[in-house]
């Protein structure tokens, strides 16, 4: 079950790009992104998962920038939720592929991974919401500013959760 | 039980910072909402609090397995703030066969993980299970904790005995009651010759038709029956292979084997092990005697040693004079050479059977050795090797274990007959 998970998230991996610009060459990088992916799910290796991710991530962005189109966000959800169900299959299979696994492990795990899923997807859309109206009446040399500075606070929050 | 940052949430943090870096720099907030299912699960993580091992318990329920014998071990532990899965990992040694050896556990309300790991006794030898040790997560997988506990169970796994019905006949004999032929005459019933009547034989020896026929009466003399005394001598300087397909597994089953064999017959047999350590058990007869002799094999090792540099002197108390000796070697050490062509030198009874380890060294050989000219070679100067030990009186053969113990036992009686002679 997790397994197919994981080849769930990198078939979307490879096909979420192209959502955005269909195109040839955005199709190979997604495919290429999605085989390191692979690679990492395959092994298992976290790090060469997160690499794959990576990649995917700025094939994603460029495919975003060439195509300059006017609202990815449904792209972009499922570009996450493929990130996040891809690292933790990998995470799942590095630890326990060569263990016993008992009744009622991989249970709770998938449906702590739908929790999140579902989480985020209401999530994502009160955001969309909520920034549609914000955007509007934010000055447009600002926006980066107020990216860097969000950017700059999950940063933060982050370090501090995992350094104590 | 200290919690600290798992790979996955170094790996989510990365991935984060990394789609902020691509937002601000590409200006498309869409790329933010990337990030959102992955700040969402570092969100949900909190550092949990501190767990602990509240109850720990390692059980066997093997009490006195043979190789190849499966047994449970079970692990029962109870877990403080156990909040997402759990991973059991036994420390079990490489003579515990399992298909797993770890274990993954999502616990129970009360935080109780129980594993009953089924497991198989692949050679003989002790067997110890000490160390478990438990890794945590939080339900999110992005805190992991691990702590140990140790409590020692420990196993004596028997080597099983081979089938041995037919053993080599020690020359002398030792106390009476036995199966083994004495060179004395007396009450027994293997015959032995005929002599002229005496005052004070028994009416029941008369020999009628020989004392008719010379017209005076003969009686038949027969051999004294006594048991024997029988020492089994083990190297364990060297062991050839991989357990549990090594010559001192064949050793140990051979031994456990010629000690059946022996003490069914009503002898007395003892055990020296001859290595970087050594050990005895003096000789007895009776069914504890084989318990004592299987206990002892359990605690055989081979340990590579150079300190003992020239062949160690056997305790006299435990080698009588009369006593056959069976040594079982891979004939691979001069130390061990040199202690059993010594008896044989004083005259004692020796027997040597040579564990042949060819097969077993081959992993372990480089190319060139392992050249079939090469290894013809080598078999050529042990057949040299046994015909020179056999000078010195014992009797020695040669045993594959892919054939049968007993084709070599009887090639040792075949070599004794010949030697006989030499012996008086």
């Amino acid at each position: 079950m997790v397994w197919l998970s994981g080849i769930a998230a990198v078939l979307l991996i490879a096909g979420v790009p192209c959502l955005v610009l269909p195109d040839r060459l955005v199709l190979c990088a997604g495919v290429m992104a999605a085989a390191v992916c692979a690679g990492g799910l395959l092994l298992p290796s976290l790090g060469l998962a997160t690499a794959g991710a990576v990649l995917a991530v700025l094939v994603f962005s460029v495919a975003l920038l060439v195509a300059s189109a006017a609202n990815a966000v449904m792209a972009a959800m499922l570009m996450g939720i493929a990130v996040l169900v891809l690292l933790d299959a990998t995470h799942f299979h590095q630890r326990f592929s060569r263990s016993a696994i008992m009744p009622g492990v991989v249970r709770a795990h998938i449906g702590q991974l739908a929790a999140t899923i579902l989480v985020s997807v209401l999530a994502v859309g009160v955001l969309a919401v909520v920034s549609d109206v914000f955007w509007l009446g934010l000055y447009a040399a600002l926006r980066p500013a107020v990216a860097a500075v969000g950017g700059i606070l999950v940063v933060l929050a982050i370090l501090r959760a995992t350094t104590r | 039980m200290t919690f600290r940052p798992s790979p996955l949430a170094y790996a989510l943090a990365v991935l984060v910072a990394w789609l902020a870096c691509l937002a601000i720099a590409f200006d498309r907030a869409e790329l933010l909402f990337i990030a959102v299912p992955l700040v969402l699960r570092l969100a949900q993580s909190l550092p949990p609090a501190e767990a602990d091992i509240g109850s720990f318990a390692l059980a066997s329920d093997g009490l006195a397995p043979s190789e190849g014998d499966a047994f449970t071990l079970t692990i029962d532990a109870r877990l403080t703030a156990a909040t997402g899965l759990v991973l059991v990992l036994p420390a079990l040694p490489a003579q515990a066969g399992t298909n797993y050896r770890t274990a993954v556990f999502s616990p129970q309300p009360d935080g109780r993980v129980r594993w009953d790991i089924p497991l198989l006794c692949r050679f003989g030898g002790m067997l110890d299970f000490d160390a478990v040790f438990f890794r945590q997560w939080d339900r999110s997988g992005l805190w992991v904790g691990e702590a140990q506990r140790d409590q020692s169970v420990r196993l004596a796994v028997r080597p099983i005995a081979l089938a041995i019905r037919t053993v080599p006949s020690p020359r002398l004999t030792g106390a009476p009651f036995g199966v083994h032929a004495s060179q004395k005459f007396g009450d027994g019933s293997d015959f032995a010759d005929i002599r002229a009547f005496a005052a004070g034989d028994r009416m029941k020896r008369i020999n009628w038709p020989v004392s008719l026929r010379m017209r005076q009466l003969h009686v038949n003399q027969f051999h004294i029956e006594r048991s024997a005394d029988v020492i089994l001598l083990i190297d364990t300087f060297v062991n050839i292979g991989e357990r549990p397909h090594s010559t001192l597994d064949f050793t140990l089953r051979a031994a456990a084997g010629l000690a059946q064999a022996y003490l069914r017959q009503t002898d007395r047999v003892g055990l020296i092990e001859v290595g970087s350590w050594l050990r005895w058990t003096r000789p007895a007869s009776g069914p504890r005697q084989y318990e004592t002799i299987l206990r002892s094999l359990t605690r055989v090792t081979v340990t590579a040693t150079d300190l003992r540099r020239n062949a160690p002197g056997l305790p006299e108390a435990m080698l009588p004079r009369h006593a056959l000796i069976i040594a079982l070697t891979p004939l691979a050490d001069e130390r061990f050479v040199a202690v059993v062509t010594g008896l044989a030198d004083q005259g004692r009874d020796v027997v040597l059977l040579a564990i042949d380890g060819d097969e077993m060294s081959l992993p372990y050989l480089t190319r060139r050795a392992g050249h079939p000219v090469v290894r013809r070679l080598w078999r050529l100067l042990r057949e040299d090797r046994l015909r020179e030990l056999r000078s010195h009186g014992m009797r020695a053969a040669l045993w594959s274990p892919a054939q049968p113990i007993e084709v070599a036992l009887a090639s040792v009686e075949r070599h004794g007959t010949r030697g006989a002679a030499w012996f008086g």
